[in-house]
């Protein structure tokens, strides 16, 4: 973990959730725990179905409610989230914590104007008028880098581009000055080549207000640049989680190797097959007494598939879950 | 919109407007046409004499051929004139002009009562879906639905008119001679055909809002730390009425028409009231006129009703549907 | 990854017994075979009356009392049932026949035929529903028979809609350009290919239509402009008790209860049978 002098700004610790099913409970995360410091970036990396997306729609309360949550506690600048009611957590909501969803498409709403979508919550939270927050609207467009901002605050979302949009969704995250955003894959529903502006200008933004991130993303290339920490996730749980310069040069856990090598690069001869790991992820039910990757795992022993792997800390506040780490 | 463009557009509406009146005028006259015997006959009946039958054969012209009748016919309707009661010699244009007043009163009165209704109840059903509050009130309008709607009406009169004697069970009375006793007089109609359009509103209101809900910038606006009262009014509100607001400008079509039904059982004197008794007395000249003036008020609403629905969906405004 | 959705528990039930679908089924059941039965069943004639025992409350010798020129209400109201039961399932019949046929056409052939077609049935539409009823009735004559056929040409444009919305996604699958190649001719793919893969939304909406047009004859009837008096039918007999509402409700309220819960029955049968076909639609898409 990455030391601040400070204690850490959010602080997961054991976070379980399950959700009753018809075929039994569902395991969606099992025994979590991160934390990051205050303008720090923490990167969440995984599948689709390992629960990223869970994580950061539990830290924020926004999980129906027949959803099961245990945890020690969910600290954020030292209140526990978990114990706050709906009531409670409403001022935190875009106000301390922001989000910023995947897909621009859906996150906005088609016949609202942007100009009122961005004013309103300024307008909640920072108990401003209609006229200010509109002329903050215009300001927080510039700086997210969208053209012609007096005619966009009009517009409706669908007269704008992917990219565009993501960008206003960004300005609407960013309004209030949040302490800590949680973006939930932002590029993926992008062109790669808008990409790249957005994850630079979520960086800049990040470091212009001093904001913690957590950036989460089935792409370890992604991760790899913009982040201070990663953790992997896999069906529920966290297998791996360092420094992103230690990860990415030594890795322990064989899936986060794996992860690795299915990373295209420039450096590899042509037409080489990029690796992939055989098989899919896999949904758990109830707690299972095995490591949830064995059965993609091509270092998995008997122990294996018997017996689920404790949580191994190394110094550097590295952690893995593994019976077979790959030594370096 | 740029202005061309709009004009163009109106201009096309009201072409197919103009088609369409046309070939509902053309219907309501021949289908008139398909009376056994004559006009004059199925007017004046089985027991009338022949030297009646062909007076009136006489004056209605009815030797000239068909289509020269038609165009006659269509020439003095689009003057104003839509013919006459043979009964009463009044003026069908003047019948309607002292009632279709009263249709729409009750029109719009229902559509207010309805939305009244159907509104907070189904924005909580939607709202509280799955829950037994939803099962509640989604319960109560399927079996409201099931009852059909002058059943409705009579159990009104039953419960309120003759049982509790609040209010009077049928008769109108203007608004200009008194209008507490014409509210009054229109509080069981309105409510009968409320509670006859109100569940549909209430069910279509209920399944967009619900599914509004499940969208994902309502997880965003949840996110931004809005109210679930902010939310629901600002956010969800909007998108879940088209359903709802379609239908209702269908029925404001339908309307117009008169509510026969409950113009009937409520004595009121309405357009719909004026077609049954034209019908039941055999008053073809006035059921022809009617029915010609109400398809193409028909058809007129509903491409007014068209036009405003663009207004109220940006996205329709620009021509794309997402 | 998204909250999973509950499967229901209600499957372990056996159907028969889920009243949701039982008691309706029941109630629709005892009002065919009453409807069916009637001119054999041990009961008064429907429009015998007796002046000696005018609007009598419901006893042991008239199941459900009498109206007020002392006819005998459980034989009207089970007569009436088949007057329901004709119009109810013919007139939904005409319109799916007809309608579904013309759709099916406008799906397939273009041009002229398509135009006039879709003219014909915009002809239709141009109407509010009630109004081209009374229209059509007025003209044709009040009778069992021509209300069906009035109510019937109502619904066609519905049906036609319905039939062409789901033939045009067939016309164009591999299956039907196959049978083309194969040789087969016009008739042969829209009878045999075609058809029974439209038959499922149409029907859904024939279900529909049952209750509506049971509803539609009532009303017309209580209009005074359907099924002429004597007949028993449901509308009549409730328009007809109208003006003892305030000494002998049971008049009216015998009838329109009959017609409420059959009403309903058929509502929540034909929700019931929509849920499983969406479902299985659902399923296979």
């Amino acid at each position: 973990m990455k030391h601040d002098e400070e204690a850490p700004l959010l602080d997961v610790s054991e976070l379980s959730v399950r959700f009753p099913t018809a075929g039994g409970d569902l395991s969606a995360l099992d025994d979590v725990s991160v934390a990051l410091g205050r303008g720090t970036t923490l990167g969440i990396v995984g599948e689709s179905g390992s629960g990223k997306s869970i994580l950061a729609r539990t830290i924020l309360g926004l999980l129906p409610r027949k959803a099961r949550i245990t945890s020690r506690h969910i600290n954020f600048a030292g209140e526990n989230l978990a114990t706050l009611g709906s009531a409670a957590m409403r001022p935190i909501r875009g106000r301390r914590i922001a989000m910023v969803f995947q897909d621009p498409m859906t996150s906005l709403n088609p016949v609202r104007t942007i100009g009122s979508q961005l004013a309103e919550g300024m307008i909640t939270h920072l108990g401003v008028s209609r006229a200010v927050a509109n002329r903050r609207a215009l300001d927080l467009l510039k700086r997210v880098g969208v053209t012609a901002p007096e005619r966009r605050i009009e517009q409706y979302p669908h007269e704008l581009s992917g990219g565009m949009r993501q960008r206003v969704v960004i300005a609407m995250a960013i309004a209030c000055e949040p302490e800590l955003l949680i973006a939930d894959e932002p590029t993926t529903a992008l062109d790669v080549t808008v990409q790249a502006e957005v994850l630079a200008l979520l960086r800049g933004l990040q470091q212009e207000q001093h904001m913690a991130m957590i950036l989460i993303t089935h792409d370890l290339g992604v991760a790899a640049g913009y982040t201070d920490e990663i953790a992997v996730m896999y069906a529920g749980q966290i297998v791996e989680r360092a420094p992103t310069r230690d990860l990415l040069r030594t890795p322990r856990m064989p899936y986060t190797q794996a992860l690795l090598g299915s990373i295209p690069r420039l450096d590899m001869p042509a037409h080489v097959r990029l690796s992939v790991i055989p098989g899919r992820p896999t949904t758990i039910y109830g707690d299972v007494e095995q490591c949830r990757f064995a059965q993609r795992c091509e270092l998995r022993t008997e122990i294996c598939l018997h017996k689920k792997p404790a949580l191994s800390v190394i110094d550097g506040g590295r952690i893995y879950r593994c019976w077979n780490p790959i030594v370096p | 919109m740029t202005a061309a463009s709009f004009i163009r557009n109106i201009g096309r509406r009201t072409a197919r407007l103009l088609a369409v009146a046309l070939v509902a005028a053309a219907t309501t006259f021949f289908l008139f046409e398909l009376l056994p015997g004559s006009l004059a006959d199925a007017i004046l009946g089985e027991d009338a004499r022949p030297e009646d039958i062909a007076k009136l054969e006489a004056e209605l012209g009815l030797d000239r051929p068909v289509v020269e009748r038609f165009g006659g016919w269509l020439w003095q309707a689009v003057q104003g004139d839509l013919g006459q009661s043979h009964i009463t010699g009044e003026p069908v244009a003047r019948a309607i002009v002292e009632r279709l007043p009263v249709s729409i009163e009750l029109m719009l009165l229902a559509q207010l009562v309805g939305l009244a209704i159907a509104l907070p109840l189904g924005i909580w059903a939607g709202y509280r879906e799955g829950t037994s509050v939803d099962r509640a009130i989604s319960g109560g309008a399927f079996a409201t639905l099931a009852i059909p709607h002058f059943v409705l009406g009579i159990l009104l009169i039953l419960v309120f008119a003759i049982w509790l004697r609040w209010l009077p069970a049928t008769g109108f009375v203007p608004f200009s001679t008194d209008p507490i006793g014409n509210l009054r007089s229109m509080v069981l109609p309105t409510l009968t055909l409320a509670l006859v359009e109100a569940p549909i509103y209430l069910r279509l209101l209920r399944s967009d809002l619900a599914s509004t809900l499940r969208e994902e910038f309502i997880t965003v606006a949840r996110a931004k730390g809005l109210s679930d009262r902010q939310i629901l009014l600002q956010h969800a509100l909007r998108p879940s009425s088209f359903s709802m607001l379609t239908v209702m400008g269908i029925n404001i079509g339908h309307l117009i028409g008169g509510a026969v039904i409950i113009e009937t059982l409520f004595a009121l004197p309405g357009i719909g009231r004026l077609l049954i008794e034209g019908i039941i007395k055999r008053d073809y000249l006035v059921v022809q006129g009617l029915v010609l003036f109400i398809s193409v008020a028909f058809v007129a609403v509903n491409m007014a009703v068209d036009a405003v629905y663009a207004l109220i969906d940006p996205r329709l405004r620009h021509g794309r549907t997402h | 990854m998204a909250a999973p959705t509950e499967r229901s528990a209600r499957a372990s039930i056996p159907l028969l017994f889920q009243a949701r679908i039982a008691l309706p089924a029941a109630w629709i059941l005892l009002v065919v075979v009453l409807g069916l039965a009637s001119p054999w069943l041990p009961i008064p004639p429907p429009n015998a009356m007796d002046f000696l025992a005018p609007a009598e409350a419901p006893s042991m010798k008239h199941l459900f009392g009498t109206d007020l020129d002392g006819r005998d209400l459980f034989a009207r109201a089970v007569h009436g049932a088949r007057i329901s039961l004709f119009v109810g399932l013919v007139a939904p019949a005409l319109g799916l026949l007809i309608g579904g046929t013309l759709g099916l056409l406008a799906a397939y052939y273009g041009g002229l035929l398509r135009a006039s077609i879709l003219g014909a049935l915009d002809l239709i539409l141009a109407f509010p529903t009630l109004v081209l009823a009374l229209a059509l009735t007025s003209v044709l004559g009040q009778s069992m028979e021509n209300v069906t056929v009035a109510l019937g040409i109502v619904s066609i444009p519905a049906f036609a809609r319905i039939a062409r919305a789901s033939a045009l996604p067939l016309l164009t699958r591999e299956f039907v350009l196959a049978a083309r190649t194969a040789g087969a001719g016009d008739p042969y793919i829209l009878t045999r290919e075609v058809l029974p893969n439209m038959l499922m939304p149409l029907l859904t909406y024939f279900l529909t239509m049952i209750s509506v047009m049971i509803v539609a004859e009532g009303s017309l009837s209580f209009l005074g402009v359907g099924i002429p008096p004597p007949a028993p039918s449901w509308g009549g007999m409730i328009a007809y008790g109208r003006e003892a509402l305030e000494r002998a409700p049971h008049v009216t309220l015998i009838p329109a209860t009959v017609m409420f819960l059959t009403v309903l029955s058929l509502n929540l049968i034909g929700d019931w049978v929509r849920q499983r076909t969406e479902a299985k639609e659902g399923g296979l898409s």
